[in-house]
């Protein structure tokens, strides 16, 4: 028997979750999940592909209930579920958040909360000092109200956000701002990163905006161009070099020949919506199966016989060798084209445009690449 | 009155994937950017400590328990306390 120091090393988070995944060589295994709690939200944002109205009554009615939410909790802890993401549409709309949350980390879960901070109110940031969430991730529209407002559509909803913002930053509690740019804020980036500074909280960014999970509305007039999207990136030393690094590891290889799947979807991660249907990943919903009828590891195991899937058509993508730095998926193929394969145009153009740039080198991406 | 030691219930313990982990609930307990593990002794001892036990009857215990010198548990398990308890893990009870 050896005791000895070893007995209760203490390690930092990050560090401790890269050696669990690679003792893992390769075997999937439920390592974190999110859990989208409602549909609804109290912004009316122009671009967001899952916003309903706060008070529709019908999305409202077919949510999990709280039993149904703690229930799903506790087979995620029985299963080794240890990252735990609560989203919406908006968390805060659920009167009942402050009981799922503490029951989550009752179970032993660190919890992340996405969130856009107008409904932080001080009960929320009292529960929250006191049991901290691993990260509370709040979405900043724009730097300024007029911004902010014209896409969140409801006034005063600017300054509530910065009120809950400051309630976090004031408590200490692990607090993150990001945003997605989109036409109507885009040039208020560096306000945001100010802004951020300022409060001196992390700030990140995306710009690609994700079309509507119900399908209605067209936001393509929202997203921002490609070549905004890379000329953000050149002036940005981080994500340059971050997608240099990309380049290097990824490229040169047809990583898409063969298989349906080549992210780490449903590896260590998966999603469940706010009827409790569970599927692969937030993007990729297809299928999903109801963990109102069926336990969690069986909906898990169903999963994993997706990564397995091999590709029945014939694209692109498969002779393709941009790696990494194409973020083609199933989830993009399902949400513009109701399949799996089918390649996304904007992503197939983008992903040439970023190789072009990063590799100073020139693929030109051409009508027949795409069939 | 002999010292005695007991969980901190604040505190969870988790195995996640080969590895037993203490994930503390309260925020001013401990670092919520560290883990704390423990390995297979460790673990038992947490076993033992659902309720409140003292130090001379853990020692037997795990000297029933794993095959060691009675001197080298003694050393071992008054780290492990010492550890434990600064982090606030296990709480000293009378």
């Amino acid at each position: 028997m050896t005791l000895g120091c070893s007995v209760c090393p203490e390690l930092a988070l990050d560090e401790w979750g890269q050696e669990i995944v690679a003792s893992l060589n390769g075997r999937r295994y439920p390592f974190g999940g999110v859990i989208e709690l409602t549909d609804r939200c109290n912004l009316t944002c122009v671009h967001c592909y899952i916003n309903q109205p706060a008070g529709d009554q019908a999305f409202k009615a077919r949510e999990l209930t709280l039993e149904q939410v703690k229930t799903i909790i506790d087979q995620l802890a029985d299963a080794g579920t240890l990252f735990l993401t609560l989203t919406g549409g908006e968390v805060l709309l659920r009167p009942d958040f402050s009981e799922i949350y503490m029951y989550g980390r009752q179970r032993g879960m660190l919890v992340t909360l996405f969130t856009n901070g107008t409904l932080i109110t001080e009960r929320i940031a009292k529960l929250l000092a006191e049991s901290h969430p691993q990260l509370v991730e709040i979405t900043l529209y724009g730097a300024t109200k007029a911004t902010y407002e014209k896409v969140t559509g409801i006034p005063g909803s600017f300054e509530k956000c910065l009120h809950g913002i400051q309630m976090l930053v004031e408590r200490k509690i692990p607090t993150a701002l990001k945003t997605i740019l989109i036409r109507p804020n885009y040039h208020e980036l560096a306000g945001m990163k100010d802004l951020s500074d300022k409060l001196g909280v992390p700030f990140r960014y995306d710009g690609i905006l994700w079309p509507r999970l119900d399908k209605t509305g067209d936001m393509g007039e929202f997203q921002i161009s490609s070549k905004e999207l890379l000329d953000l990136d050149k002036k940005d030393p981080l994500r340059k070099t971050e997608w240099e690094k990309v380049a290097r590891e990824t490229t040169g290889q047809p990583i898409r020949a063969e298989f349906v799947y080549n992210c780490g979807a449903g590896m260590h991660s998966f999603h469940i919506d706010s009827m409790g249907r569970m599927s692969i990943c937030t993007m990729s919903r297809k299928p999903s199966f109801s963990l109102l009828e069926m336990s969690f590891m069986d909906a898990w195991e169903k999963l994993g016989t997706l990564r397995a899937s091999k590709r029945q058509l014939k694209t692109a993508c498969q002779t393709c060798t941009l790696g990494g730095l194409c973020f083609q998926c199933p989830g993009w193929s399902q949400a513009v084209h109701d399949d799996d394969e089918t390649p996304v145009d904007f992503v197939c153009e983008l992903a040439h445009l970023r190789y072009n740039e990063v590799t100073e080198r020139s693929i030109i991406f051409t009508e027949e690449m795409k069939l | 009155m002999t010292k005695q030691y007991q969980r901190n219930p604040d505190y969870v313990y988790r195995k996640i994937v080969e590895e037993v982990i203490l994930v503390p609930i309260h925020q001013n307990i401990a670092d919520m950017d560290c883990i704390y593990t423990l390995n297979g002794v460790g673990a038992f001892i947490w076993e033992q400590l659902q309720v409140p036990i003292g130090k001379l009857e853990l020692q037997e215990v795990m000297l029933d328990q794993f095959e060691a010198e009675p001197g080298e548990v003694e050393v071992d398990l008054e780290q492990f306390l010492g550890e434990m308890t600064a982090i606030g893990a296990v709480l000293e009870v009378e």
